[in-house]
């Protein structure tokens, strides 16, 4: 693998990395699973996309505008739970649906070309420095940001409610915790956090595309999974840094995959070597310990 | 604990030896990397046509010729890396198949020389600038439907066909793109274009039935919207005897009477012939982007009777004999 | 302080699992007054635990609070000034959380929670003071999750969180009844503490008739869904469990077969 190919991997692990805080938010600590992302990834590339080539915005301010429009997303689907106890998988799923067409609309149509115009990595133009260089540091630094941000939300009054209302919603609402809205928050964090990974993934791929959150939730999910099964991951500080190592590490299976034709790996098996890693990992989580984990020294 | 460092840093090491041992390329032959987003018959034959041109002209896969291809299997990301690889193994030439794959290759490199292929509109996808001498690294061809063709089909069949109906979603801009073709096509054959706007595929039928009696027949366009319908379409077309026309061969399977589509293989060809016109060291932005309907000759013609019969339409035998796809 | 006026409460309506929890109950509990409750299973006696608290609503009837009608408020706005202990120790605490950060979330019941950081130093105080009264350790291992902690560990520090902020209404569901005997006596010598204390008016359902006439100023029965039995002050001191099941067997003229209420 060539030095560029490794700095790429870092870009999309970074940027999946931000995609697995918010997995981690819901699936961990919210208890909350939640399929929104399949559409909040691409509707946040939809929204930046358009901001960008046809009204001429900022990239920054687009991508915040994306990170807006998947917190909506994602505070409908908690809604729909928690006003008309819709099952969470399910009012994930609606709306995940439903992006799919609001993205073609917002897009006018399937894809939308970010070629040629500023991006947020523009900012960062070094002379004489590669942009393979400073793209994954840039990302390192915006996933790191938004690791220690969520660090911090998870220590305070607010993030406290949110962990107790996903481990013990009866306990957290004896003590006074509104469940649902530490639900309508959390979910609507996550999707905010997914739909930004989405606009600057778009940024980095050239285009924003209806197709693009296919498979984010698994992604996300096998990120946390792995990098929480091989990390040490007892406090919020080491889990959400196995998030991101998680997010990493996935794609540096995929780029074995791609690289492996000496074992007669092909691109297409990537996701067999992926579904084999997650299972490496959950066997290893498995075996080490059982009920011992939580109380784990780092 | 010490049991998943052990099996991480295992995993590792595996990674890393299969890293190291991969890919080493030999100095005299010549390397080029495909990819696709996913693989469906018109991709794989367009890839197919590539390497066939190709060996035409002298590069024959494994002798000296190193060829990478990648399917990135429907998945975004998984398409980034394909790419990242690409530039960092710097082949000679870089061949995305399909929009999102060229889109990809072309965001990642501004000096690799790119030749896209299956590509509908390059330039709104941002590809080229315009497609006599596009001035950078990247040239292709586009497997935009040959509209102007399909029309002078249409008109063998239906001799007196002076008016046609268009449904479209006007929220769509492929389709917005394929009506300004066939106005602009059918005004060079003295045909004219009425449009009927149909926003959702609920408003299809209307759409459809609006058109009947005013028109000699009823194109479809290539509209994910409209062709959702089709049968429907179709049914209308059969009961008032009005030709149902499409734009892409799928549909006479489906129903509709004619249509003419592109080879994929030819296609492929004329990228593989680009490609190897850079292999001889050509300047890509110096080659011209193409329309594939305009260098083709052999179009996939395909037919379908009980739907030409029930649609009052009589098919010369010139046409029959042409036809590579006959359905009953 | 506690007020619950004709609360009837039915359990899936309409249906042939159709119960009619509650049919009914009227209880004024006034302030500072500590009300044991007791009755067989399905009686209602955790039904009516659960009406005050907000866990269930009534299908009519008032529930009110200090002067407040409660009926339709949900149970976390009613924690304001409402704790409550779990029969099941596992219950009370978030074992994903430490003993600190347990208490942070309790002491945040009674205010807004926000963005400030929720362990605080005047909380880690806080909970040490109040940890060491139990004479477990337990103020010197604050960052433990509490899934460390054995069940009868868990009830206390969910006891002392009960008593955390301005609670003024302390209700207790079984809270003794999951636990070994020695625990369980060490739980209910604290509760009566913390209850004569901070002056709370406090409600605790049991399943023990001894325990029940031993513990607080006033005991009240359910049977079916009503209150049967209702005694107080020098009236309740005087009475043993015998003269209880005498009382009930007067009262509605049925043998009492529930063994659990005989033999504690």
């Amino acid at each position: 693998m060539s030095l560029y190919e490794l700095l790429g991997t870092l870009e999309t692990g970074f940027v999946f990395g931000i995609v697995a805080l918010g997995a981690y938010l819901t699936f961990k600590i919210l208890d909350f699973p939640d399929l929104t992302v399949e559409g909040s990834f691409p509707l946040g590339a939809a929204i930046a996309a358009t901001l960008i080539v046809g009204f001429d915005i900022n990239p920054w301010i687009a991508t915040l505008a994306g990170g807006l429009a998947g917190f909506a997303a994602g505070f409908t689907t908690a809604y729909l739970n928690v006003r008309f106890n819709i099952l969470h998988i399910l009012s994930g799923i609606l709306l995940a649906i439903s992006l799919y067409s609001i993205n073609l609309r917002i897009m006018s149509g399937p894809n939308k070309p970010l070629l040629g115009v500023d991006t947020v990595f523009d900012s960062f133009v070094i002379d004489g420095v590669p942009s393979y260089i400073i793209n994954p540091i840039v990302l390192g630094v915006i996933a790191l940001a938004f690791k220690l941000g969520i660090d911090w939300l998870l220590s305070t009054g607010l993030g406290i409610s949110m962990r107790a209302a996903g481990a013990n919603p009866a306990m957290a609402e004896a003590n006074g915790v509104n469940t649902g809205n530490m639900k309508l928050f959390g979910v609507g964090l996550a999707n905010f956090l997914t739909a930004i990974a989405g606009a600057l993934f778009a940024q980095l791929f050239g285009a924003a595309d209806a197709y693009m959150g296919i498979g984010v939730i698994i992604v996300g999910l096998a990120s946390v999974i792995v990098g929480m099964s091989i990390l040490p991951s007892g406090t919020i500080f080491l889990a959400t840094i196995a998030c991101l190592v998680g997010a990493v590490l996935y794609r540096l299976a995929v780029a074995f995959a791609l690289n492996a034709d000496f074992i007669g790996l092909q691109a297409s098996d990537v996701q067999l070597v992926t579904a084999v890693l997650v299972a490496l990992a959950l066997i290893v989580q498995q075996s080490s310990f059982g009920k011992g984990r939580k109380g784990k020294k780092g | 604990m010490k049991h998943s460092i052990r099996t991480a840093f295992a995993a590792a090491t595996v990674l890393i030896s299969g890293l190291a041992s991969s890919m080493a390329v030999a100095d005299d032959m010549k390397s080029i990397a495909i990819s696709t987003i996913v693989e469906v018959p018109a991709l794989t034959e367009t890839r197919d046509g590539i390497l066939d041109a190709l060996k035409t002209r002298g590069y024959v896969e494994g002798e000296n010729l190193r060829v990478d291809y990648q399917n990135a299997n429907g998945n975004m990301p998984t398409q980034q890396q394909i790419a990242k690889k690409f530039v960092g193994d710097a082949p000679d030439v870089i061949v995305p198949i399909t929009t999102p794959t060229a889109q990809a290759m072309v965001a990642a490199t501004s000096e690799i020389p790119i030749v896209f292929a299956t590509v509908t509109d390059p330039i709104k996808a941002q590809l080229v600038a315009q497609y006599e001498k596009p001035g950078a690294n990247v040239t292709g061809v586009s497997d935009a439907a040959p509209i102007g063709q399909q029309l002078d089909l249409f008109k063998e069949l239906v001799p007196e066909l002076k008016t046609i109906g268009f449904i479209y979603n006007p929220g769509l801009d492929n389709a917005l793109s394929a009506l300004e073709v066939i106005r602009r096509e059918g005004e060079a054959r003295g045909i004219e274009v009425v449009e009927s706007p149909s926003p959702t595929t609920n408003e299809v039928i209307p759409a459809a039935r609006k058109l009947v009696g005013k028109v000699d027949a009823i194109y479809v366009p290539n509209d994910t919207t409209v062709v959702a319908a089709l049968e429907a379409i179709v049914k209308v077309g059969r009961d008032t005897g009005t030709p149902i026309f499409a734009g892409e061969t799928g549909a006479i399977e489906r129903g509709a009477a004619a249509s003419l589509g592109l080879d994929y293989v030819a296609v492929g060809r004329v990228a593989g012939n680009m490609v190897a016109d850079i292999l001889e060291g050509a300047n890509p932005g110096d080659i011209d982007a193409v329309l594939a309907y305009d260098v083709q000759e052999n179009f996939k013609l395909l037919v379908n009777l009980g739907s030409a019969k029930a649609m009052g339409i009589t098919i010369p035998q010139a046409v029959l004999d042409r036809a590579t796809t006959i359905i009953e | 302080m506690i007020e619950l006026s004709d609360i009837h409460v039915t359990f899936n309506p309409g249906t042939p699992l159709e119960t009619r929890a509650l049919r009914g109950v009227d209880l004024t509990v006034p302030e500072g007054q500590f009300l044991t409750v007791i009755g067989s299973n399905g009686a209602g006696k955790s039904t009516s635990l659960n009406a005050i608290a907000g866990l269930c609503r009534p299908v009519q009837g008032q529930v009110k609070v200090d002067g407040d009608d409660v009926t339709k408020w949900p149970v976390h706005k009613r924690a304001r000034f409402l704790s409550r202990v779990f029969q099941d120790p596992k219950m009370g605490t978030c074992e994903d959380l430490s003993i600190l950060e347990n208490f942070a979330l309790a002491h945040a019941r009674t205010q807004p929670r926000g963005f400030r950081k929720a362990v605080t130093a005047a909380i880690r105080d806080d909970a040490a003071e109040r940890l060491k009264v139990l004479g477990l350790g337990l103020e010197d291992r604050l960052n433990d999750k509490v899934g460390l902690l054995s069940g009868g560990q868990r009830q206390s520090v969910s006891l002392l969180m009960a008593a955390t902020g301005e609670t003024r209404v302390l209700l207790l569901d079984e809270h003794t009844a999951a636990l070994d005997p020695k625990t369980a006596e060490s739980v209910l010598t604290l509760t009566k503490e913390i209850v004569s204390e901070l002056k709370l008016t406090a409600m605790m359902v049991t399943h023990s008739m001894a325990q029940a006439l031993h513990t607080g100023d006033r005991t009240v029965m359910f049977h079916r869904g009503k209150i049967v039995f209702d005694a107080a002050g020098a009236e309740r001191d005087s009475m043993e469990v015998s003269d209880l099941l005498a009382l009930f067997k007067r009262e509605q003229g049925e043998e009492l077969t529930d063994d659990a209420l005989l033999l504690d």
